[in-house]
């Protein structure tokens, strides 16, 4: 009895011993990533197999872009408070609210364009293979892939004319 | 010598032996009721043994042997084993998948952060 108790035990401890082995060699790199000072740009470094030389190079892009790309947020939001202001005491489109909307849609398109260079910096700084493959990613994860226009149900009933709706 | 002696002594045991006959009879009906009994116990169900004792009975004379015990104990570390590779790569893919999203939020400024 005692030593089938003593082979029971061996093997659920073993069991257990086995099941945190393998749990902390199989999340070592996430929990590294995890404890990096920036994680998201460590996942970059890891995603797209970067050198240490490549990854320098793309934190200091990193670096450079995010205080240019927060001011052109500044910027919009000042463009939002002003056209909310402007609609609160507006009872048809004026001048002024016409330009406020031309206003914000350029200083969107300039941080979409602004994203796009960083994007294509920041891939020629890859391994070409690696850059593709985060342009691709960049394709498909950012506001560079417009969401599907949608009227919703009524949009089926009109088949006359297709929606060019921005 | 000694044999001999004996041989003439038992003589006469012999003798008495061959004159007795056993007396006694079967009592009425025997074979009937030895059948009887017989149906009785192939019929009888089988008495239950408790869970516990099946365990007690594997854990003393069944685990010990070696052969099982390391069967087991390899099969316990199997599963072990496979339950972490599992758990690591579900966390593997959730921290991969958080990052990226960071990532994208931190270049891009139109992302909506996803709804918990």
């Amino acid at each position: 009895m005692k030593r089938g108790l003593l082979i029971l035990a061996l093997g659920v401890v073993g069991a257990f011993v086995a099941y945190c082995c393998v749990y902390l060699m199989g999340t070592a790199k996430p929990r590294a990533m995890m404890q990096s000072p920036q994680p998201e740009l460590a996942w970059l470094k890891h995603e797209f197999n970067l050198g240490d030389a490549e990854f320098k190079r793309i934190s200091e892009l990193h670096a450079g872009y995010l205080p240019q790309c927060m001011e052109r947020c500044r910027h919009i939001d000042e463009l939002n408070d002003k056209l909310s202001n402007t609609l609160a005491s507006a009872t048809q489109v004026t001048p002024e609210i016409e330009k406020l909307l031309n206003d914000r849609a350029q200083m969107r398109a300039t941080c979409q364009a602004e994203m796009l260079k960083h994007f294509f910096e920041v891939s020629r700084t890859m391994p070409p293979e690696q850059g593709k493959r985060y342009l691709a990613w960049a394709r498909d994860n950012t506001c560079l892939r417009e969401q599907a226009m949608d009227h919703g149900a009524d949009s089926h009933a009109a088949t006359t004319a297709p929606a060019q709706h921005p | 010598m000694k044999t001999s002696n004996s041989n003439e002594n038992d003589a006469p045991l012999r003798a008495l032996l061959k004159e007795w006959k056993p007396e006694a009879s079967l009592p009425p009906r025997f074979q009937e009721q030895v059948w009887r009994r017989i149906e009785r116990a192939e019929t009888a169900p089988v008495p239950s043994v408790s869970l516990a004792t099946v365990f007690a009975n594997w854990l003393t004379n069944l685990l010990p042997r070696p052969a099982l015990a390391t069967a087991y104990v390899a099969v316990l570390l199997v599963i072990g084993a496979s339950v972490g590779w599992s758990q690591a790569r579900q966390e593997t893919a959730r921290v991969t998948s958080e990052l990226s999203s960071r990532y994208a939020q931190a270049v891009d400024p139109y992302q909506t952060t996803p709804q918990p």
